[in-house]
């Protein structure tokens, strides 16, 4: 392959100065003639039995377009992410604080507050089920009736775990506690929904996966896919909690019953009180070992409060599960992963899917584990680590595992980890300084089993310009600069040439959620495929006209090349000529991720299979006296597999460490029997620029093997999972005291240990 | 759960203080003055207010920095980014530009005022620890006149003052600090900027020609109903000479005089222990602020 002009190198996004001069049209800036304010009516409650449900004195105010309930549905009145136990509009119980009741369509927002203010609820309110260890207990009352509180119980086991902790010379054992955490998002949750010409419905909406948002729209209006049409507009960030669907189901049903455009956007605190939460985990965890650090066993019971509701549990404690041992050779692993109803904040997709509360426990682990063997924290994790080839304990072999170490390697290296001794550990009286380390892998793509795949489609006009059409969507994290890039790269043309079409499921194929880190590998390599076709078209025409031999001829900077010479023929020349002579320059393709057969052991359902590897160091500074954490340094060093947009990449690594921070220092949403106390970003503590250290990143591009476009791999959500376990550790190293529950809050911190040598 | 959209209410910039004065008295509290909107906004976003009409006083010339032989006046209107602009102020007062510095971020310390701070009357204001840390005094005027009170005085409660449905805060003054004289703000929040404080504070120390603490002002926010001063602390230093010991009596004192609560920030157990903590640091700073700009070194 010849060297890269534009894969590699450092991308302003297509649309960045739209979006950076408040040009780019996200769902609150769509204009449409006569639209209409959606409002929902969510619960007071957390759970409370609807005795009278009125809606007559809304329906007849004046300026009020339509006002549904449940009763109007004309289809299912579900969501549809697995299973479809959450209703879109309450038929008889509400079940946490966020369940809507009635949604309504006015002439502008004060009518649609009129309306809300209008409908007649009477509640009987309901003793809620707020403890997931109680709501596991049998005979206790149940969250949705006729159905078992624990929605979901696997266990899994590989090897012999009993056997392997008896004949152990250390065995630790930790139980472990996590929050619910938000995603904090910067635009809220949207959907504009209208009619069209034809009677169908279309929908804007800010979303991860429009193509399933478009069958849940449909299976809502009782109406078949293709007379519904979801269109992603500028998407403001969305980090699993825009995977399933919120508001634009809703959409649509408003502008079908007031047959006017109706938009529906969330404020923060509806956002925060409704969508999808991190699951908060209890963990039990128990690591065997030999004198000499080597892993013998893991045994792991995760309880996951899920709220009221399914959403993407099974999803979320499945790939807890597969990473509960970390990147470790570990023969012998039982985990046991139970999913529980309560009538707290429903829970599901979060940067990681359970990833990040499974190495919060196994990082953590490892460094009780070091310290009981006096060892150090490096060269446990070296002693242990998974290589190039090693077969985990799922079955999984792995492809390309190089990088697990060479992070470890390379992260010490950088923050000089044999010399940390030499380095103030006490500059003040009160202050104490420390240092952790934590590794962690992390696949990419959906599992081995789900149907993995995403097509494109490709045009290239006669004056060489391109049009890219996926229905992948890009909620910031930059998926369109990647496809625009690998299609240029392939046609020899400049950014500028292409122009990506924001998914739109009446133009773009199905491309699959964007999330799992799946899309730069899947939908990139469907770009590739596609326009390697155009490609071959172009440069058989040229060989044909210039009578060079095909395999000397190349497109490089919007030129045909010879032997990496440009020519005087141009791409636009060979377009012209393409679109005269009657040659297609238009490819499809519909790409599969492909999992490799040659691995018979794979007994971990939905495994992933391609890996992010990556290791963080945090240098922390402590208060024993306020209990308040700095983070004075924070080194990263992730895997890419192959960079496509280096400034994508780095972009996703400063994005997940600053969330990992908040998640391991500040972030909680504070949850008193089924109700959010901090239902604002006033007080759900997200950390701004001056709590985050200039972070020293460096990025490791070891070509994955398997099914990678030129290589490339996931980066989205393995950022954020090493760093609370690596303050963690950090804060155990600067004070001598080991912390087993997030966020670690100034008040979780005190008392310090040795208090005693700063007081007065 | 649902919020309600706002209502937008009149608005009106009054060419003279009388005008102004005039539709507070015809309106009482109906009329809200609105400074940087910073907190006002958002309490009728919510419905905690909801006033038929808004002043605006801004061209009153609310916003002026005067120095005089005796005092420093500052306007209502004066923006927390003017406190940190003025020389005089850091110089004089330094505590209250260091209030201003650990203030939500530029945007809010644009448009956010002094006046504002002190009349929205919350229990964490962080510029109105070191505003009675300095003695500061205020200006209510009204259509019958002005009076002028301590701002010690002037909370009641959360969110409630003194002041009357047809007055205005107009000008809040600071009478020059004594030569031997220092003080401290600390602010502790959940982090480092935009923080809503968890306990904030500003402690001033004077001494007289043999070292002994003739002033002494222990001034916290976020641990009662109102901004307070830890009284006993204040006295049991007075007259004495400053040792370390000294200073930690000082801060267990305090940490006796305060009544926090526990919310979504911080528990009532973790304020006190950090009113000892901080208060501590405070006053150890003041200290040694003191001895650093004594003539003899
Ligand atoms: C993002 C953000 C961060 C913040 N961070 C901080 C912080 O770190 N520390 C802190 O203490 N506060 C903070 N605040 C609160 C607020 O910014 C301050 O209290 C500010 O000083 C208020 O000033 P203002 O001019 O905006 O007041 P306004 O909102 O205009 O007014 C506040 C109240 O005072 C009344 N009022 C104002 N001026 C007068 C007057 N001259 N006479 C009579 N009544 C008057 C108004 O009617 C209103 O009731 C923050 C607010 C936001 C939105």
């Amino acid at each position: 392959m010849t060297e890269s002009a534009i894969v590699g190198q450092w991308t302003a996004a297509p649309g960045a100065e739209e979006i950076v001069t408040g040009k780019a049209r996200y769902c609150p800036d769509i204009q449409l003639p006569g639209l209409l304010c959606g409002k929902l009516l969510y619960s007071p409650h957390a759970r409370a039995r609807i005795r009278k449900l009125d809606v007559r004195k809304a329906r007849n105010m004046p300026g009020v377009f339509a006002v549904i309930t449940h009763a109007d549905i004309p289809g299912e009145n579900s969501y549809l992410y697995a299973e479809p136990d959450q209703p879109l509009l309450v038929v008889d119980e509400v079940r946490f604080q966020g369940d809507a009741v009635a949604a309504v369509a006015a002439v502008d927002e004060r009518t649609a507050d009129a309306a809300l203010a209008a409908i007649e609820v009477e509640y009987q309110e309901l003793p809620g089920i707020f403890d997931p260890l109680e709501a596991m207990q049998p005979g206790a009352d149940q969250v949705v009736q006729g159905e078992d509180n624990v929605m979901m119980s696997q266990m899994y086991r590989a090897g012999d775990v009993e056997a392997a902790i008896a004949s152990a010379d250390v065995v630790i054992e930790n139980t472990y506690r996590t929050q619910w955490a938000e995603q904090a998002f910067l635009e809220m949750e949207g959907g504009v929904g209208l009619v069209d010409d034809e009677g169908g419905i279309t929908v804007y909406s800010s979303c991860q996966a429009p193509h399933r948002d478009r069958m849940q729209i449909a299976r809502a209006l009782a109406m078949p896919e293709s007379m519904v049409r979801v269109i992603t507009p500028y998407i403001g960030g969305a980090f699993g909690a825009k995977d399933e669907a919120h508001v634009q189901i809703h959409a649509g049903l408003l502008a079908h019953a007031a047959q006017r455009p109706v938009h529906l956007i969330r404020e923060r605190r509806e956002s925060m009180l409704t969508h999808v939460k991190r699951h908060p985990m209890i963990i039990d965890y128990t690591t065997a070992a030999t004198k000499e650090g080597k892993l013998l066993a893991v045994k792991a019971r995760v309880i996951a409060d899920a709220g009221p509701y399914t959403n993407s549990t099974h999803e979320v404690l499945n790939k807890c599960g597969e990473f509960i041992g970390g990147p470790y050779k570990v023969e012998n692993v039982e985990v046991e992963k139970i999913g529980v109803r309560t009538n707290n904040p429903i829970t599901g997709a979060f940067r990681g899917f359970g990833a990040p509360q499974a190495a919060f426990v196994y990082e953590s682990q490892m460094d009780d584990l070091a310290r009981k063997l006096g060892m150090d924290p490096l060269a446990i994790r070296l002693l242990n680590g998974v290589e190039t080839g090693t077969k985990m304990y799922t079955g999984v072999v792995i492809r390309e595992g190089t990088a697990m170490k060479a992070s470890l390697n390379k992260a010490a290296e950088m923050i000089e980890w044999e010399k940390r001794d030499q380095v103030e550990r006490r500059p003040a009286r009160h202050l104490r300084r420390g240092f952790g380390m934590a590794t962690i892998l992390k696949g990419s793509g959906l599992g081995r089993g789900l149907a993995d795949h995403a097509g494109v489609v490709l045009e290239m006009h006669r004056d060489g310009s391109v049009v890219l059409q996926s229905g992948a969507a890009d909620m910031g994290q930059g998926i369109v600069t990647v496809m625009a890039q690998l299609a240029a790269e392939r046609l020899g043309i400049g950014m500028s040439s292409v122009r990506v079409v924001r998914a739109d499921t009446a133009k773009s194929p199905d491309a699959g959620a964007s999330c799992a880190s799946r899309q730069a590998m899947v939908s990139g390599n469907a770009v590739l495929e596609a326009a390697d076709t155009i490609r071959d078209t172009l440069l058989t025409m040229a060989a044909g006209k210039t009578k060079i031999a095909r395999d000397r001829l190349d497109l490089k900077a919007g030129r045909l090349t010879v032997d990496g010479e440009p020519h005087e023929l141009t791409v636009k020349d060979l377009a012209l000529r393409a679109g005269i002579w009657g040659y297609p320059l238009h490819a499809e393709s519909l790409v599969h991720f492909e999992y490799p057969t040659d691995v018979p052991d794979v007994t971990y359902r939905f495994s992933q299979e391609v890996f992010q590897f990556c290791t963080q160091i945090a240098q922390v500074l402590v208060d024993c006296e306020t209990g308040q954490v700095t983070v004075e340094r924070l080194i990263a060093v992730h895997d890419a597999g192959k960079m496509i947009n280096p400034g994508g990449v780095y972009g996703q690594i400063e994005g997940g460490i600053a969330q990992g921070i908040g998640y391991a220092l500040t972030e909680e949403l504070i949850v008193k029997e089924g109700h959010t106390q901090n239902p604002s970003l006033e007080n759900y503590v997200i950390p701004m620029a001056f709590d985050i250290p200039e972070l020293e990143m460096e990025v490791l591009e070891i070509p994955e093997p398997l099914g990678a476009p030129l290589g490339a791999k996931g980066i989205a959500e393995s950022p954020i999972i090493p760093t609370a376990p690596a303050i963690r550790n950090a804060i155990y190293d600067a004070i001598d005291k080991p912390l087993y529950e997030l966020p670690m809050t100034a008040e979780r911190v005190l008392p310090v240990p040795d208090a005693g040598s700063i007081r007065h | 759960m649902h919020q309600a959209s706002m209502s937008i209410p009149e608005y009106t910039a009054p060419a003279t203080l009388d005008d102004a004065l005039g539709i507070k008295k015809e309106r009482g509290a109906e009329a809200r003055v609105i400074a940087g909107g910073t907190d006002l906004i958002l309490r009728m976003r919510d419905k905690v207010f909801s006033p038929s009409v808004l002043i605006d006083l801004r061209r009153l010339s609310l916003d002026g920095i005067a120095l005089s032989d005796n005092e420093l006046r500052l306007g209502a209107f004066v923006s927390l980014s003017q406190v940190l602009e003025s020389a005089d102020i850091e110089r004089l007062f330094p505590a209250l530009p260091a209030g201003c510095r650990e203030f939500a971020g530029p945007p809010i310390r644009n448009r956010g005022t002094l006046g504002g701070n002190i009349v929205n009357a919350s229990p964490a204001a962080d510029l109105v620890p070191p505003l009675i840390a300095y003695d500061a005094s205020i200006v209510l005027s009204s259509s019958d006149g002005e009076r002028v009170l301590q701002l010690m005085a002037f909370f009641v409660g959360p969110g409630q003052s003194v002041m009357e449905p047809d007055e205005i805060l107009t000008e809040i003054r600071l009478p020059l600090m004594p030569a031997s004289s220092a003080a401290t703000f600390i602010k502790l929040g959940q982090r480092r900027s935009m923080a809503i404080s968890q306990v904030n504070l500003t402690t001033r120390l004077s001494v007289d020609e043999s070292s002994m603490v003739s002033e002494a002002r222990i001034v916290l926010g976020s641990v009662a109903p109102v901004p307070m001063r830890a009284v006993a602390a204040e006295e049991f230093l007075l007259g004495k000479e400053l040792s370390e010991k000294l200073l930690n009596r000082a801060a267990k004192k305090a940490r006796d005089e305060v009544t926090p609560i526990s919310d979504v920030r911080a528990s009532l157990s973790y304020r006190l222990e950090m009113v000892e903590v901080l208060v501590r640091r405070a006053l150890l700073a003041t200290w040694d602020e003191l001895r650093g700009s004594a003539p003899d070194g």
